[in-house]
């Protein structure tokens, strides 16, 4: 594809070959550390919520633990660049246990993601685009409600289970791995009711209170991240135009596994988490960098594009 | 019994570095886009573009004897061309390589251009 070519063009003007080379050196000991250290704040959070059963606490306790649970995204998209560890069962088993929890087969996620990475911010084929300009407040919140994508992750999910790709669905996955993609949704589907029998047998809520309900809670945190990753940049397949790196502080960029350094990771996605931050130091100024927080994204959206109402202001 | 094809001159083989791999068009009209591997001092060829996108693989990473698309890290095996982890699954074409006074040979089966 020559657009793909022509984008590898770009990132050599930007930076050379041999030094991409250095960044992309894999390892282990990298992501086997952030997945404990991600695993640790969950159980922390668990924790928590345990305690604060039967407070008012309750609120605070599961919305945090629905954060270090939705964040598991990090590490589903590092896995499903094949990026995060060295060796590939070790990676493709991490992949599978994050796509567990956060409700997402993971085998479609990488072609549904490899599409993004494609056609990024070119409407109507990026897989992924989030809220196209123009943007009305009401599209707006009901992104960051997470409404739509919990529609849209099930009826994947439930979906593949029955056996079915929509005919979009069709351009992601090439036709031989759609048998895998159905017998994925499947197993996954077979768990989670395994799940639910054994709870409804015993009287437990447990699923529910650690899992189900922060899950649900915690993606609107994760959406709202989101939205800083593409929206507002300009559309068409230009890397150091289509996509921002939000600079933020090291605990949100440990959490989110470096995904901050997104302009940096659509440049070059064979770059791996654990080596971001200095590709950012030798690029950034050749890339769309957000200062300031996430808050700070979102205050400039609202002030350059999101309105009340299509040709209506949002003050 | 000999292999179809013909040898077509590449590169010199002291122009991969080791562990690496350089993209190169083979043919009389360049019709041939060709990988050429260099692996533990053994040379290998490939076609050059990923089974899953078309994504160039000598813009790709080569891991241990792997070669990585750079578009979406799909890995191939390059002395089989098995495709070994997603997105890639459809193998990838391997051509007979021989090295002559230190230059890389590449045997692939000629195009006809009616």
């Amino acid at each position: 594809m020559k657009e793909l070519d022509e984008l590898v063009r770009v990132r050599e003007q930007i930076i050379p070959r041999a030094q991409l080379k250095r960044l992309a050196k894999r390892n282990n000991h990298a992501g086997l550390g952030f997945l404990a250290f991600h695993f640790s704040l969950i159980a922390g959070t668990g924790w928590c919520v345990h305690l604060a059963l039967g407070t008012w606490w309750i609120v605070p306790a599961v919305f945090l633990h629905g954060v270090t649970l939705a964040t598991l995204f990090a590490p589903l998209h590092e896995t499903s660049h094949g990026t995060a560890f060295r060796t590939v069962w070790l990676n493709e088993a991490v992949l599978w246990l994050c796509g567990l929890i956060y409700i997402f087969p993971p085998r479609w996620f990488r072609y549904h993601h490899a599409f993004h990475h494609t056609y990024t911010q070119i409407r109507r084929r990026d897989s992924a685009m989030v809220l196209p300009k123009p943007i009305t407040l009401g599209q707006y919140l009901f992104y960051v409600s997470a409404v739509p994508v919990w529609r849209r992750n099930l009826s994947y999910l439930f979906n593949h289970a029955m056996g079915s790709l929509a005919p979009a669905e069709h351009e992601y996955a090439p036709a031989d791995q759609r048998p895998a993609l159905i017998r994925e949704a499947r197993v996954m589907v077979a768990i989670y009711a395994g799940i639910a029998a054994v709870a409804v047998a015993y009287g437990l809520w447990a699923p529910v209170i650690y899992w189900l309900l922060p899950r649900i809670v915690g993606e609107s945190y994760a959406r709202w991240i989101r939205v800083a990753e593409h929206t507002g940049c300009a559309e068409g397949s230009d890397p150091q135009a289509n996509t921002r790196t939000t600079l933020t502080n090291p605990f949100i960029r440990i959490l989110w596994w470096n995904m901050p350094y997104h302009a940096e990771h659509h440049l070059c996605a064979f770059v791996p988490f654990h080596a971001l931050g200095r590709f950012h130091e030798q690029v950034h100024d050749k890339l769309l960098v957000a200062n300031g927080g996430y808050f700070k994204v979102h205050l400039d959206l609202f002030r350059r594009f999101i309105r009340l109402k299509h040709g209506a202001h949002a003050s | 019994m000999e292999q179809p094809g013909k040898w077509h001159r590449a590169l010199p083989f002291a122009d991969i570095e080791d562990d690496d791999v350089v993209g190169v068009t083979l043919g009389d009209q360049g019709e041939h886009e060709v990988a050429v591997y260099k692996l533990g001092g053994k040379c290998y060829a490939t076609a050059d573009r990923c089974t899953h996108q078309s994504a160039k693989l000598s813009d790709g990473l080569v891991i241990d004897d792997f070669i990585e698309c750079p578009l979406h890290q799909g890995r191939f095996h390059i002395p089989t061309g098995k495709a070994r982890s997603a997105p890639v699954s459809i193998p990838l074409q391997t051509y007979p390589t021989k090295v002559e006074d230190g230059v890389v040979h590449v045997l692939v089966e000629d195009i006809r251009f009616d």
